[in-house]
């Protein structure tokens, strides 16, 4: 808070009781003072305010010992510690909040202390707005835009493995339409999705079996037919660069087909075969070449792998099938996705490829079951991981509960022993004190105290300010106010009671003179409060004067009436026991 | 000018500049106070020490600004 000329002059009225005229008057006297010296090259010094003093154009301003120290009075006490060692200096700034509330309020007239809580309560909305439900915006919005690749594997690589996918399964040849066969085959025995999502397993046995038969094929060709399937698939490669990977299942089938269907229109079989190709696209041809070869005697190794390829897929396929029949399948939006896509696609694939293609796509095959393989385990982990998740969280409750406990137990809010410290439970020491004559206590009150006063205090011996200075114990200066009868022991409001000296104080003042202290808590008394005055002993600063308010019996009781203090000493005190 | 008055002027600016408030006297300057954190410090004979934070007054002459 800023207090500008005029509020200054008011606090002079105030605390001088001077008229503001005669105030005015004497502060341009001051001022004039100060400038004259200032421009005769000389110092004006304020006893125990400190010296203004000009340097060059500048003027400057030496705070007396006991300004410095009283401004100082929450780290009275506080002496430079030797580190052995070397230390890393802490690199973020630290920014002190009392600034950033001076600087706001500097700019704004009016009670420092209702914008405080409006600053803090603004503070607060902002901290707790990206917090909606527990949720970060940012965070969210952050995982809407990039899904990782762990939580969302799925979706990040839908499209991905979706196009490999494609291409492979379509370039791959063989495998697609054995799935097809199987899922033809086996509707009974499981859901389309299911199977297909566990045929994809064996892919990689297959593609290797796939990449020999097309070795084997591939020899076996004439050269001059390989050339002309070559120039046709290179024109068709020109012609557009997707369909020629959906033409590998022709092409590798093509050579077979040719002279089986040489052989089949001699036999009238080609119709059928036609009806059957038709609905469900290139799945059914295969089939075909295998009962067929054996009776004409050619030499095919490739129906006889093929079965036991399909059987072995049958059998992992139940298999996991068995597995898998209560697990919800992540993959099978993916799944269907694919399939669509390869129903879709089913029609280009009757086109011819080149053979080269087959082997890159058929080295793309390869990986996939292994990322497929490699996501398995993670989903039967993921329930061992849960379990494990679980565990840490009780534990880590566990931890939060004990330290609770014991910062309970430390803060006396429960009584651990061992960890509560020991509260000085036994008569507070009382040695006090000397009576300072209140200006309202009349003397009539001193010589017949009450009887609380007499039983609590009896005559307590004058003692003067060398006598404080060399005390050890920091005891409060007791008043001789008399104690209310009905006045409870501890609180913020009455009159200070030697019996509550044993409790905690809110401080508010270290002043390096008595008398301002003194003046101090006659102030604070005359506003209803308890108001104590402290001497403590410092070795750097000498004796100083605490001024605290209202004696409570636990640390919690002065917190809570600490926040609750009125706005000037709100946020600008400290608690202490009163007497160590 | 009185000394009762000099001993008034210093309680109330420090009392102000206590309770963290900047005091502005007009034709003088205004006095603030200012925080300073607590920091080590290597010394001469190669010891770290680490010195308390601090509160000092800082004044700025009028028309410095």
């Amino acid at each position: 808070m800023h207090i500008d000329h005029e509020k200054f002059l008011e606090l002079l009225v105030d605390a001088s009781g001077i008229e503001k005229e005669k105030v005015e008057k004497q502060l341009n006297e001051l001022q004039e003072e100060i400038k004259q010296a200032i421009a005769d090259g000389e110092a004006y010094e304020i006893e125990g305010f400190g010296i203004l003093s000009g340097l060059g154009n500048n003027t400057l301003f030496i705070p007396s010992k006991e300004l410095e120290i009283e401004i100082n009075f929450k780290y009275v006490g506080m002496e430079p510690i030797e580190i052995e060692g070397e230390v890393i200096e802490p690199k973020e700034e630290y920014v002190d909040p009392f600034e950033e509330l001076q600087s706001v309020d500097d700019s704004k007239e009016g009670n420092r202390f209702t914008d405080l809580i409006e600053e803090s309560e603004e503070e607060e909305k902002s901290k707790d707005d990206p917090l909606i439900f527990g949720v970060s915006l940012d965070n969210a919005e952050t995982e809407e835009e990039a899904p990782g690749p762990d939580k969302w594997g799925i979706d990040a690589h839908k499209e991905d493995t979706g196009v490999d996918k494609l291409f492979s399964s379509l370039m791959g040849d063989q495998d697609e339409p054995a799935t097809e066969e199987k899922t033809e085959s086996e509707p009974e025995s499981s859901e389309p999705e299911e199977s297909e999502f566990k045929l994809e397993i064996p892919e990689e046995e297959s593609g290797s079996s796939l990449d020999d038969e097309l070795a084997q094929l591939m020899s076996d060709d004439s050269p001059g037919s390989e050339a002309a399937e070559n120039d046709e698939s290179i024109e068709s490669v020109f012609e557009s660069d997707f369909e020629d990977p959906f033409q590998e299942d022709d092409n590798e089938v093509a050579p077979e087909e040719d002279e089986e269907k040489e052989i089949e229109s001699e036999t009238d079989e080609e119709p059928e075969t036609t009806s059957e190709t038709e609905p469900e696209s290139e799945a059914e041809p295969e089939p075909e070449p295998e009962p067929e070869p054996e009776p004409e005697g050619e030499p095919e190794p490739e129906p006889e792998p093929e079965v036991e390829e399909e059987s072995g897929v049958e059998e992992l396929a139940t298999s996991t099938a068995e597995e898998d029949e209560d697990f919800d399948d992540p993959f099978a939006s993916i799944d269907e996705d694919d399939e669509e896509e390869d129903l879709d696609l089913s029609g280009l694939e009757e086109k011819e490829v080149i053979p080269v293609i087959t082997n890159i796509s058929s080295d793309l095959e390869k990986k996939e079951p292994e990322a497929v393989k490699e996501k398995k385990p993670k989903k039967a982990k993921s329930s061992g991981s849960q379990s494990a998740s679980v565990w840490l969280w009780m534990i880590l409750i566990l931890f939060v509960l004990v330290g609770a406990t014991v910062g309970l137990a430390y803060f006396s809010v429960i009584n651990i022993p061992g960890i509560t410290p020991q509260v000085a439970t036994s008569q507070p020491i009382q040695q006090p004190v000397q009576a300072i004559p209140p200006v309202e206590t009349p003397q009539a009150e001193e010589e017949t105290p009450s009887p609380e006063q007499t039983s609590e205090e009896q005559t307590p011996p004058p003692v003067t300010t060398q006598q404080e200075q060399e005390s050890v114990a920091e005891v409060p200066i007791q008043t001789n106010a008399a104690v209310p009868v009905d006045q409870s022991i501890y609180g913020l409001m009455g009159v200070t009671s030697a019996a509550a000296n044993d409790g905690y104080t809110i401080v508010i003042y270290s002043l390096s003179v008595e008398e301002n202290a003194l003046a101090k808590q006659r102030e604070l008394s005359a506003n209803g409060y308890r108001a104590l005055v402290t001497p403590i002993n410092s070795s750097q600063y000498g004796t100083l004067w605490r001024v605290s308010l209202g004696q409570f019996e636990t640390l919690v009781d002065a917190a809570i009436a600490g926040e609750n203090l009125e706005g000037a000493f709100k946020d600008n005190y400290f608690i202490k026991k009163i007497t160590n | 000018m009185t000394k009762e008055f000099l001993k008034v002027f210093g309680i109330v600016v420090r009392d102000q500049v206590i309770m963290k408030n900047s005091v502005h006297v007009s034709g003088i300057g205004t006095f603030k106070a200012v925080h300073h954190n607590q920091k080590h410090e290597k010394r001469a004979d190669g010891k770290t020490v680490m010195l308390p934070p601090k509160d000092s007054i800082e004044f700025t002459a009028e028309g410095k600004g």
